[in-house]
């Protein structure tokens, strides 16, 4: 498992990118977000839910109740404008970064 | 409830987010545990899977997470239009409140129906009040006008005219009016040029006439000059006397006629509807000398005089209490206790048991009325029970509670509103009935009609009942617990609530109307004993009429009584005919007597007795049997030993055990010349009533009959027994008096039954209107019975139908339905019954010879609440007992 300072550095990137082409409710966006990692990355309701709320917030994402004949309805977040250009810049420092710590370590990506 | 989900929604609750809000995070989190509850159970088990849930719920960084208030604008499409506010919101409201009302078109019809009742006959009772008493004389400031009485603490009498010497000093002396006349009522025979006729009319100084401010519509006013004592008489004509006697003649100013015998002069018409002070017809100057008589005797007037600008009554009645008190230091002997009292016109004129009854009525309408919206509410909490999932929906939705409050208020506003239109023309109808049954009994400046204050009234109580039966249902509604009525079907705690509540009202109806129901079947059966009555005396078939003579002697009077007997005995189709004091029934005057040899240790002690003096006609005429003795003949005459004919009720209070036939009673005791009769014979006891009095303590008397002839009387009731219509007689009853005296005019011409049932109109309207205040209590009572044990029978059926398949056979089940609704019942009625015998004490007056805690009545009221509550449950359980097992279960 992750150190939280890195986990809670990446988590709105992490939800802006699963969001990208496609709105997901909680539950889904965390079981993504573990079998994606492998188990290495998993949010509490403690962590995930504040966060998407703060994400909504700011104006990045959109919460939506949806309804469908014969199940419980569901809340659903999808990415906006904001939230794009926002991952757009994330990507781009991650990329960034990733590059320069690189560079130092000799890590490389495979 | 698992317990992490009662944790979670304690951690949320912490979060100082709006309720709705609340809900919302609430069900998000709740989801997403469940979830992951089911996916966790799959690998580890039940347990562990419980117990991995419970840490993040119990994880201190749910607690401290900071969630604000969130604004989210686009939480879904519909609930931001759901949102608006304002006036377009609110059209919305009314819109949607309109088209949810229609889907339940027999709810919607009862509840507006009960509520339309509700509101007409508080209307009804409304417009009575406000045309009598709150709307004012229709005069320019109309408040202004006082009355001036006098009231005399130490003899406890209340409210006397002013003795003349009194008026002119207060007259001369006081700062407080404008102008200050006095007036009398008297009733007057007009005579001379027309038919004799006899009318109200008033005596009035000229600052009295011009209190109201008032002109004559044809002619002048009273000037001071015609008030001299030696000056030509005047009078003024009313619009009606006018219009009938001189067929709208413009050319009647200057007009000779005879008043009382006396010559006089037309001077004036006043205006339609004008009947200052009493009803008048015709007024004339009031003359008043009151040099001519010791202080404190002669003729005693009503002060009336119109308030100065910025004259409060307080400081009016506080300059006259200064003058009372000079006058009484001056004159102990005639004035000693007398205070001064200055009220309003209509409050001074109004007695205080009228005003007393109409309040004690309107507090009973706004009972039928609280019954209405109590009813309404439970329809309406009926179906926001029905409807707590098309409630949770539009919450999950984003509706705020304060929305969805709204929206169940606005329901309760287009229904009320509906009903308030339906109200209004209810109290259209019932005020036309109403103004009918009272023609011609109503103080002439008494307007009953749907005024444009009546509109504000009926717009205040359709708010008011929006208010009273939308409130509970829309807090209960938006108190719903949305998350429980979404997870599942089954009966939510809302429902439970409302189903307490709506059964608190229940009984709370059934305390109101029972309570109204006790009263109104007491007045129902004072009017039906009234209905009932065997008099004792032929009222059929016995035509009546009254002549006054205007002053002569008495022996003239005599004569002329003697000659009028003789003509009316001629009249074809009379059977027998009397002349007597008064009337039997009404028309008994009260007095003490005293029998010979008898001491009395006060005049409080002395017996009393009603009193007639008839002729020897009586007897025959009415139908009254002699039992003992002989009745009131010919040869008693003046001259002759003085007799009197005495009751059986008399007899037994006067001479129980004894032959009361030989002795002596003094008819007035109290006077220094006492009036000796001696008893000749009994008769027995008639119905009396009394007069003017809206409750009859005794209508079975002590009753004396003398003999007219021995008596002095300037006044004759004639009474003609017919062969057949009564009313065929009048025209030549008519005829016969005035070819004996063509200025005397024959007056309260009516039948003897409509003179017996005039003397009790009160009750009988009044009585009636409880009545009706009454049955519809009563109807709305059921009505409100019946939805409610529907309604929670509906609820229940899954219950019914486990309890069913467990075995329970269906009169199980309807007893069971049944000890629900007789718990209701139970204690409704009997707190109901309580305060009804309760009101019916205070609302004695309209009683007839019925007790209030009467048992027969009492039954009847719980029997008939009983039998309708027995009827509410009668459906309701019955389909309980239809309802099926099988289905119950599966929905379960």
């Amino acid at each position: 498992m992750l150190g939280t300072d890195l986990k809670k550095g990446s988590a709105e990137f992490l939800v802006l990118s699963l969001l990208e082409h496609e709105r997901r409710h909680g539950y889904e966006l965390n079981k993504l977000i573990e079998s994606r990692s492998k188990g290495v990355l998993t949010f509490h309701i403690a962590s995930l839910y504040p966060l998407l709320y703060r994400m909504e917030d700011r104006g990045w994402i959109v919460g939506r109740w949806v309804e469908k004949a014969g199940e419980r309805r569901r809340r659903f977040y999808s990415i906006n404008a904001a939230g794009r250009r926002a991952l757009g810049e994330m990507r781009d420092g991650w990329l960034e970064f990733a590059a320069a710590v690189a560079q130092v370590t000799g890590v490389r990506y495979g | 409830m698992d317990e992490w989900r009662a944790r979670l929604r304690n951690v949320v609750a912490g979060w100082g987010l709006s309720p709705e809000e609340q809900t919302g995070i609430v069900d998000e989190l709740e989801q997403h545990l469940e979830q992951e509850l089911a996916d966790l159970r799959l690998r580890v088990g039940d347990a562990a899977a419980r117990e991995r849930i419970m840490k993040q719920v119990d994880d201190p960084a749910l607690r401290d997470a900071s969630v604000r208030p969130r604004h989210r604008p686009a939480v879904s499409v519909l609930s931001s239009r759901e949102r608006g506010a304002g006036v377009a919101g609110l059209a919305r409201d009314v819109r949607y409140g309109w088209r949810s009302l229609r889907t339940s078109p027999g709810t919607t019809a009862m509840a507006t129906i009960a509520l339309a009742l509700g509101i007409g006959l508080t209307t009804v009772m409304f417009t009575i009040i406000y045309g009598v008493l709150l709307r004012g004389l229709p005069f320019e400031q109309g408040d202004r006008i006082a009355m001036v009485m006098e009231a005399n603490s130490s003899r406890r009498e209340g409210e006397l005219s002013l003795s003349m010497h009194d008026f002119f000093t207060y007259r001369d002396a006081q700062r407080s009016f404008e102008t200050f006349g006095a007036w009398g009522p008297i009733t007057v025979n007009i005579s001379g040029d027309e038919r004799p006729e006899r009318v109200e009319a008033a005596r009035l100084t000229a600052a009295a006439l011009s209190v109201t401010r008032v002109r004559p519509s044809l002619g002048r006013a009273f000037r001071a000059d015609d008030e001299a004592p030696n000056g030509s008489l005047v009078v003024l004509l009313s619009h009606s006397l006018w219009r009938d006697r001189y067929a709208s003649d413009s050319g009647v100013i200057g007009r000779a006629v005879r008043v009382n015998g006396q010559a006089a002069t037309v001077v004036g018409v006043m205006p339609d509807g004008f009947g200052f002070p009493h009803e008048s017809k015709l007024w004339v100057p009031f003359r008043l000398n009151p040099s001519a008589v010791p202080w404190g005797s002669g003729t005693h007037v009503n002060g009336v005089g119109r308030l100065r600008t910025g004259v409060t009554y307080a400081q009016a009645n506080a300059e006259l209490a200064a003058i009372a008190g000079r006058i009484a230091r001056d004159h102990p002997e005639s004035n000693a206790g007398v205070r001064a009292v200055v009220q309003p016109f209509i409050r001074a004129t109004i007695p205080p048991r009228v005003y007393a009854l109409l309040y004690a009525m309107f507090g009973a309408v706004g009972l039928v009325f609280l019954v209405a919206c109590t009813n309404v509410a439970n329809l309406l909490l009926a179906r926001a029970a029905h409807r707590t999932k098309e409630v949770a929906i539009r919450t999950t939705m984003g509706a705020s509670r304060a929305a969805i409050a709204r929206q169940f208020l606005v329901e309760a506003l287009v229904l009320s509103t509906v009903a308030a239109a339906l109200g209004a023309a209810i109290a259209q109808v019932g005020i036309a009935a109403f103004r009918s049954a009272i023609a011609g009994q109503a103080p002439f400046w008494a307007d009953f009609r749907l005024h444009p204050q009546v509109f504000a009234f009926i717009a205040f109580a359709a708010i008011v009942a929006s208010l009273a039966s939308g409130l509970l249902p829309a807090i209960t509604a938006a108190r719903g617990n949305i998350t429980d009525v979404l997870k599942d079907q089954s009966l939510g705690s809302s429902s439970r609530r409302s189903g307490r509540l709506s059964r608190g009202l229940v009984v709370f109806e059934l305390v109101l109307s029972s309570a109204l129901l006790v009263v109104a079947a007491l007045t129902t059966k004072s009017v039906l004993n009234l209905r009932s009555i065997e008099p004792g005396f032929r009222t059929r078939d016995v035509m009546t009429g009254r002549i006054t003579l205007s002053a002569r002697g008495a022996e003239n009077q005599s004569a002329f009584f003697d000659r009028v007997e003789e003509e009316i005995a001629r009249l074809p189709g009379a059977v027998a005919t009397s002349l007597s004091t008064n009337l039997p029934g009404s028309g008994w005057s009260g007095r003490a007597v005293a029998v010979e040899g008898r001491t009395y240790s006060g005049a409080s002690r002395w017996p009393g007795a009603r009193h007639l003096a008839v002729t020897p006609g009586f007897f025959k005429t009415f139908d009254v049997a002699v039992l003992r003795g002989r009745a009131i003949g010919v040869e008693d005459r003046v001259g002759t030993v003085p007799v009197a004919v005495v009751n059986q009720r008399f007899v037994d209070r006067n001479f129980p055990g004894a032959d009361p036939l030989g002795h002596r009673i003094n008819l007035s005791p109290d006077d220094t010349v006492a009036q000796w009769v001696t008893i000749v014979g009994v008769f027995p006891t008639l119905y009396a009533t009394d007069q003017g009095s809206i409750n009859a303590n005794n209508p079975w008397p002590s009753e004396v009959l003398t003999a007219f002839r021995q008596e002095s009387s300037g006044s004759a009731s004639i009474a003609i027994r017919t062969a057949g219509d009564p009313t065929s007689v009048a025209q030549s009853l008519r005829a016969a008096v005035a070819s004996l005296d063509p200025d005397l005019p024959v007056y309260s011409l009516a039948p003897m039954s409509d003179v017996l049932a005039q003397s009790r109109w009160d009750v009988r309207i009044f009585g009636g209107l409880f009545v009706v205040f009454g049955i519809v209590a009563l109807a709305l009572a059921s009505i409100g019975l019946y939805a409610v044990l529907a309604f929670s029978v509906s609820r229940r059926e899954r219950e019914m139908g486990i309890r069913m398949a467990l075995g329970a056979a269906g009169a199980d089940i309807v007893g069971l339905v049944f000890r629900g609704g007789a718990v209701q019942l139970a204690i409704g009625v009997s707190v109901g019954v309580f305060l009804g015998v309760g009101a019916a004490r205070l609302a004695g007056a309209v009683l007839f010879q019925v007790h209030a805690t009467d048992p027969a009545i009492i039954s009847v009221v719980i029997a008939t609440l009983a039998a309708t509550g027995f009827a509410a449950c009668v459906a309701p359980a019955w389909r309980a007992t239809k309802s099926d097992p099988v289905r119950s279960l599966r929905s379960e």
